[in-house]
């Protein structure tokens, strides 16, 4: 069934976010559970946005950012949060993203053993790319992102999202997390 | 000795040719394609993705599968796209929402991974928009 394009007005929002399943053969999400909890529930923090998913073996991780100290002019203080991955629920403690400097913006992550994120350090205004220990989150091995030669953007724009790049011969499998020749 | 200066070439030509470090593809805000080598930052561009009218598709995230290494991408206006990496060319598979109460709800999801077994899952708010299903 595919839906009719509308121009009217949205009819309701919120902004609960979800863990969805989605079917690759045709778009359908289907919501497994909400990682933001009721803002109006006292003690029970709420997360928001989706920067970005990356499994790690059979962990599911997720960036966001959490209601309680969100500063949408800064976009500073990105948390790894560990989900359930049956219902969206944040497992455990979350981590805070941090290096030796604020780390901002992670819009992207990937498991190639270790984790990489992209995203923004400190006052830069150019991206980067860096390691992230999922346990503590700390951010490491941080490179700005560079045009290599031949005619493209002297500047790269703002990361949206990433994942790993399969290589030729060998594989690289999310669940095993080692090389396979 | 001349044998020996051959060999030398080949393999200084063989290890330059060899990323030092795991490659990822990133996407960006413009539609652009990259790889970015993570062990310096290197960043190449493989293509600008598009429809197949020419249009640019700008994804909020990509995700390859991994059972069929097929790239996944969903678009800044909730669709679901493959993507050829070399041609960017984004063939739309479906609106990313679902039907409930006669309504179709609109996922506006800007993130998007798969499970080992090749399961899709995305995260992100359900409730952007409802427009009538038909």
């Amino acid at each position: 069934m595919q839906p009719a394009i509308s121009t009217q007005p949205a009819t309701t929002r919120c902004n609960f976010y979800h863990l969805f399943s989605v079917d690759k053969s045709n778009g359908t999400a289907l919501p497994l559970g909400s990682f933001a909890d009721d803002p109006n529930q006292s003690g029970v923090e709420n997360f928001l946005s989706a920067g970005d998913l990356v499994f790690s073996g059979s962990s599911l991780y997720l960036t966001a950012y959490k209601q309680s100290d969100f500063n949408p002019l800064t976009k500073t203080r990105n948390y790894l949060l560990q989900l359930d991955w049956n219902n969206g629920s944040v497992l455990g403690s979350n981590q805070l993203l941090s290096g030796a400097n604020d780390v901002r913006d992670v819009f992207g992550l990937a498991v190639v053993n270790p984790m990489f994120g992209l995203g923004f350090i400190g006052n830069s205004n150019d991206p980067a790319v860096f390691t992230i220990n999922p346990s503590n989150g700390s951010v490491s091995n941080v490179y700005s992102i560079t045009p290599s030669g031949g005619g493209g953007p002297i500047i790269v724009p703002k990361p949206t999202g990433a994942t790993f790049v399969p290589t030729g011969g060998r594989s690289l499998s999310p669940s095993l997390r080692r090389w396979r020749w | 000795m001349h044998r020996f200066s051959l060999v030398l070439t080949v393999a200084c030509v063989w290890f330059s040719s060899v990323q030092a470090g795991p490659l990822i593809y990133m996407c960006d805000d413009t539609g652009k394609l990259w790889t970015v080598d993570t062990s310096n930052g290197t960043a190449t561009i493989l293509s600008s993705m598009h429809d197949s009218s020419d249009n640019p598709v700008v994804m909020t995230d990509i995700a390859l599968d991994p059972t069929t290494n097929v790239l996944y991408g969903i678009s800044s206006d909730d669709r679901l796209y493959t993507i050829a990496p070399s041609t960017g060319l984004a063939s739309p598979v479906g609106q990313l929402g679902f039907v409930t109460g006669g309504l179709f709800r609109v996922v506006d999801a800007n993130a998007l991974e798969f499970d080992a077994a090749g399961n899709l899952y995305a995260a992100g708010d359900d409730t952007m928009q409802l427009l009538p299903s038909i």
